[in-house]
């Protein structure tokens, strides 16, 4: 009981992380109309510039300890954004009338100049990085009906679970009250109406794609004390990103996140299974597979039929 | 079969060169590696190049490939047993495994195939990770492990991959120009045309990926065989990745392309010494390198190169066949005939004269098989523009052309002639004889232009310059003129040269000059003795056409069954005994 | 109103329109009819810097930069364009404020959009991408109409409805007349030139004839030739 427990509290928080990234990848999916290999190491380059600006304002004695990393982090995000909109107008607006696989090379590309620059300009090491909820983890342990149980509760997935949050409200909000919501929601969903009302498409994909890439940055700073920084941190969040995305459905940017947690807590259940061990992540993407096939929609398809 | 000689000799010449740059055999060993991952990019320009699949997955197959020749090498007694039927088992399992990816593959199209295939590649190597293996595999012994380590086994692994490389180099040949690749195309290019074609769109899907499946699985069993090390990650995310950035730099759509690519991509790292170079930036460079690619050069090199083949290096081409032709030392000789301009001509044999006056892009070798006319000597001559004779100022009228055949005749006080006209050539002699009666006393027509000349089509200018700047465009279409002929390769390519040696800017005046052609109402004062013939399979000339000139010349239609349009060529003897049974004045003295 | 000159459209090498000109006039109805790949709705996407465009198009004497649809739309030259393209998971009501994103009250204008087509009104709050053919059609119309246009843009309103449906829809816009020009593209020539004032014929890219409404529809050569009738 323990372990289920244990599986969910801390599948969960891991679960948020890959359903923001993937939330991010399904909303250039839709808008930009291209699946971006790059998400997670674009955002990785940008967790570096954050720690780099963070040594740095140390370096300089300009700030110390908790005070560096909250000054570095909009750097961070910022170096994301325009990571972001530099990528949509130098690159994808030359290709985006050609074809969608020409972009998809791109994203290709991008990965390996992404990998690449982070390994010659920083280097392949892994460097640690600051928990932003520093301090012992919460440890719950049970009385009475639930005597034996015990949970741990990690202050960072705290964290997490916050801002994940935040995230998602405030995006939803953004997608429904805003004026530029409305039309990343309007481009998404048939871009020549969009244009035939007056909206700028071009503009409108820039700013998604600056808007997911800093969304993917947030879950590079969170993820970062775990997995550490070096080139290929966010490898394995960003499949997973696609698989939330996928499980999704494209069509539904909020089913990525429902689908991310889904897996969060499926890979901390198979954990449990020690047979199973170590093949985690072959069985999830095995079970891509599956869904592809019988699921394209993703698993919450019901609305209006559309093809993504 | 040219291309595999063409191909296996530049291959054994690159290892030459590494070999006597670098004064070793180690390069080799890089090259081999090159040729193994060629393989492994044919696999793909088949799956992706040609039948449209985005299968991101394929370097799993490599792994099946790698890991069960390494498996079953190490757990048999006796190397080369195992080495054989792990990598026949290999080869299976990547078989079945290509059948369970292709099932959902008919689903799915575009990126999410794409998607499913990535899934399958990480979710292989994973599950590869996760088995029992020992990670990395050390010491799998190499395929030619009855030699030492050292140059010869350099060398001869070299050459045996290289063997190997052209072997599926042919096989995947054979099976893209076949019926097979044919219904791959069809699917690439539109799957609702494939299946209104009545191509069971399933199964051959599922052929290509088993193909291409078996390509990479025998690519990475060599890898094992030769590198000697193998782990899950050699054949992960990054291999995946490379196999596709070697066709989209090298070229998808032909088989070459796994090859230039597979060298860019991962030989010349190799050859660069990695080592030396700081971490990342040979990544770094490969992703400019394939956004740049994929912005300015969509279809990869090979593909580029041979778009540029076809479409900038024809001209240039030519020009230098014809330089190096007309170097040829000339046996005839020159005569001069209006303002200095020369005309060349051959002649044979003694006796009456028969003059020949061969066709457009033709030249005095059309004749070169009726030369020996008994009881003649017969003059061939190359018309103005046309051979070794000098160039004219374009015209786009045939009596032109005829003035100079009539000052060539006087030039050589031949007074009178007996005249055999072939196609163009047909229009000249016409030309000449109802203009200078008493230079022709007998006129013979060789599927010749009518009377009232040929009228142009409605695409005849891009026909003609497709004629004139593409080399095999002008040998395909004297192919058709040759009729029957047209298999004699030595012919063929003797009269495609003659035929580069017209004047270019002629091309199009000559098809004006038929166009504007006709005597219909100059033959009527025409009483020379005439005979038109024409073959039965002629393509150029109807029977209308031989029919209403014989009429307007008062003249005799011959007709020969089993010829095209150059009995002079396609059966020379009967031509000769045309030529005397004509002339029956001539055969009585 | 609006005046064209010289505009041409091309596609990397195919020229969709190889330089055309002509005009709008205050409260007229004009019609381009040609067949399908004529460059008709090439050159609405031209005017509309939908797609890259070169030339001179004037709206209300002013030189239009033609950028991105921005400022076309701002400046009342508004496009309905061909198949509709409504967005399917908004309601109908969201559909027209979207209308109004650039150009026009959305407040004022919805009650005679509402008007010219009561089933709207109705269905406010289905999803659009439920409602049949004709109602996406009136809706991709109300749309265009909301943002109050000087001039109205139609690509092909026809396509793919029932006769019936595209009688109603073309009595509308006759209506129309009156508050703004219009410019129709359509294939239905009879139709549309029912209610056109003038017309112009488009073919491979050009304008091959022009002239008064009436007298075409009339005038028999003209429509076998062209018009395929």
């Amino acid at each position: 009981m323990s372990e289920l427990l244990q599986a969910i509290t801390i599948g969960i928080p891991q679960g948020a992380l890959y359903g923001l990234m993937g939330f991010g990848i399904a909303m250039i999916f839709r808008s930009a109309g291209t699946l971006n290999f790059s998400h997670g190491y674009s955002a990785m380059v940008s967790v570096l510039i954050t720690l780099s600006a963070m040594q740095t304002f140390i370096g300089l004695n300009i700030l110390e300890g908790r005070l560096a990393l909250f000054a570095a982090i909009p750097v961070g995000l910022i170096a994301g954004a325009v990571f972001g909109v530099l990528i949509d107008l130098l690159l994808m607006r030359r290709v985006k009338h050609v074809s969608p696989a020409s972009m998809l090379m791109i994203t290709l590309g991008l990965l390996l100049v992404f990998e690449g620059a982070a390994n010659l300009i920083w280097s392949p090491d892994y460097e640690s990085f600051p928990r932003l909820l520093p301090g012992p983890p919460f440890i719950f342990e049970g009385a009475g009906l639930f005597e034996g149980i015990r949970v741990v509760f990690r202050r960072n997935d705290i964290a997490v679970m916050l801002i994940a949050l935040v995230i998602s409200v405030s995006m939803a909000a953004l997608m429904k009250y805003t004026k530029i919501g409305l039309a990343i929601r309007a481009r998404g969903q048939d871009p020549v109406g969009a244009q035939s009302v007056g909206i700028n498409t071009n503009r409108v994909d820039s700013i998604v794609w600056g808007l997911s890439i800093t969304l993917a940055v947030v879950v590079g700073i969170l993820i970062a004390p775990i997995t550490r920084v070096h080139p290929t941190m966010l490898m394995n969040t960003q499949l997973l990103g696609i698989t939330a995305a996928v499980l999704g459905g494209f069509s539904s940017l909020f089913g990525a996140i429902w689908g991310g947690l889904m897996i969060g807590v499926l890979e901390r259940l198979i954990d449990i299974v020690p047979a199973l061990d170590g093949y985690e992540t072959a069985i999830i993407f095995f079970l891509i597979i599956l869904i592809l096939v019988f699921k394209p929609m993703g698993l919450f398809a019901g609305k209006v039929g559309r093809k993504a | 079969m040219k291309r595999i000689f063409l191909l296996g000799s530049g291959i054994l010449a690159a290892g030459l060169i590494a070999f006597l740059l670098t004064g070793g055999t180690y390069t080799l060993g890089n090259l081999s590696l090159v040729l193994v991952w060629a393989i492994a990019g044919m696999g793909m320009v088949i799956i992706i190049g040609n039948t449209g699949q985005l299968s991101l997955g394929h370097a799993a197959f490599m792994a099946i490939g790698a890991y069960s020749t390494a498996i079953f090498t190490e757990l048999l007694p006796g190397i080369y047993g195992g080495m054989l039927l792990g990598t026949l088992i290999g080869l299976f399992i990547a078989t079945v495994f290509a059948l369970l990816i292709g099932l959902p593959a008919l689903r799915l199209r575009g990126y999410y195939l794409a998607i499913a295939t990535i899934a399958f590649g990480v979710g292989m190597e994973q599950a590869i990770r996760a088995m029992p293996f020992p990670n990395p595999v050390y010491n799998i012994p190499h395929i030619l492990s009855f030699t030492r380590p050292g140059p010869i086994r350099d060398i001869a692994t070299y050459v045996l991959m290289t063997a190997l490389f052209l072997l599926f180099y042919a096989i995947g040949l054979v099976i893209l120009k076949s019926p097979f690749g044919v219904k791959f195309r069809m699917i690439r290019d539109s799957q609702v045309a494939a299946r209104s074609y009545g191509t069971n769109l399933a199964a051959n899907k599922l052929q290509a990926f088993i193909v291409s499946a078996v390509f990479c699985a025998l690519a990475g069993s060599m890898y094992a065989v030769t590198q000697g090390v193998i782990q899950p990650v050699t054949f992960g995310l990054m291999a995946a990745i490379d196999l596709l950035l070697i066709i989209i730099i090298g070229g998808a759509i032909l088989l070459e392309g796994g090859l230039i690519g597979s060298f860019i991509i991962v030989g010349l790292p190799a050859l660069v010494l990695e080592e030396l170079v700081p971490p990342g930036s040979l990544t770094l460079i490969y992703g400019i390198l394939l956004i740049i690619f994929v912005i300015a050069l969509p279809s990869g090199i090979a593909t580029e190169l041979y778009i540029m083949w076809n479409r900038k290096m024809q001209v240039p081409y030519m020009a230098v066949l014809r330089f190096l032709y007309r170097l040829k030392p000339v046996k005839g000789s020159f005569v001069e005939t209006i303002e200095g301009k020369q005309m060349y001509y051959v002649a044979q044999g003694e006796g009456p004269i028969l003059l020949y006056i061969h066709g457009n892009t033709g030249s005095h070798q059309w004749f070169r098989e009726v030369m020996d006319v008994p009881g003649y000597r017969t003059v061939a001559i190359d018309l103005m523009n046309f051979g070794r004779s000098d160039r004219i100022e374009t015209t786009d009228d045939i009596d032109t052309y005829a003035d100079h055949v009539a000052a060539f005749i006087d030039q050589l006080g031949l007074e009178t002639c007996y005249v055999a006209g072939h196609s163009f050539g047909g229009a000249v002699a016409m030309s000449l004889a109802i203009r200078y009666p008493n230079k022709v006393r007998r006129m013979l027509l060789i599927d010749s232009a009518p009377i009232d000349g040929l009228p142009l089509g409605d695409d005849s200018e891009a026909r003609i310059e497709a004629l004139r700047r593409h080399y095999g465009v002008l040998k395909s279409a004297i192919g058709k003129v040759m009729g029957s002929r047209s298999k004699d390769r030595h012919l063929h390519s003797l009269l495609t040269k003659e035929a580069l040696l017209m004047n270019r800017e002629a091309y199009f005046n000559h098809a004006l000059a038929l166009d504007d052609f006709d005597y219909s109402e100059g033959a009527a004062s025409f009483n020379t003795p005439a005979l038109v013939i024409r073959g039965v399979l002629d393509p150029l000339i109807s029977d209308e056409d031989a029919r209403r000139t014989a009429e307007a010349l008062k003249a005799e239609l011959q007709v020969f069954d089993n010829i095209g349009h150059a009995l002079i060529i396609e059966d020379p003897e009967a031509f000769k005994r045309l030529v005397v049974n004509f002339d029956p004045g001539e055969q009585a003295s | 109103m609006l005046k064209v000159s010289d505009l041409k459209v091309s596609y990397g090498p195919i020229h969709a329109v190889k330089g055309i000109s002509f005009s709008l006039e205050k409260g007229e109805i004009v019609s381009i009819l040609g067949a399908n790949g004529a460059g008709k709705t090439s050159t609405l996407f031209g005017l509309m810097g939908i797609v890259k465009s070169r030339g001179l198009v004037e709206l209300k004497g002013e030189a239009l930069k033609r950028k991105n649809s921005t400022e076309p739309t701002t400046k009342g030259m508004v496009l309905c364009p061909e198949n509709r393209r409504i967005f399917p998971e908004l309601n109908v009501e969201e559909n027209l404020r979207l209308g109004t994103f650039v150009r026009g009250d959305f407040a004022a204008n919805v009650q005679s959009v509402y008007e010219l087509f009561p089933i709207l009104r109705e269905r406010s709050r289905q999803l659009a991408g439920s409602l049949s053919g004709g109602e996406q059609q009136m809706l991709a119309v109300g749309r265009a109409l909301v943002a109050s246009p000087e001039v109205l843009l139609l690509d092909e309103p026809s396509l793919g409805l029932a006769p019936v449906i595209v009688d109603e829809m073309f009595w509308v816009l006759k209506g129309l007349s009156d508050k703004m020009s219009v410019l129709l593209v359509e294939q239905n020539a009879t139709k549309a030139l029912s209610i056109s004032d003038r017309a112009y014929v488009m073919q491979n890219g050009s304008i091959v004839h022009s002239g008064n409404a009436d007298a075409m529809l009339k005038d028999d050569s003209l429509r076998k030739a062209y018009l395929g009738m």
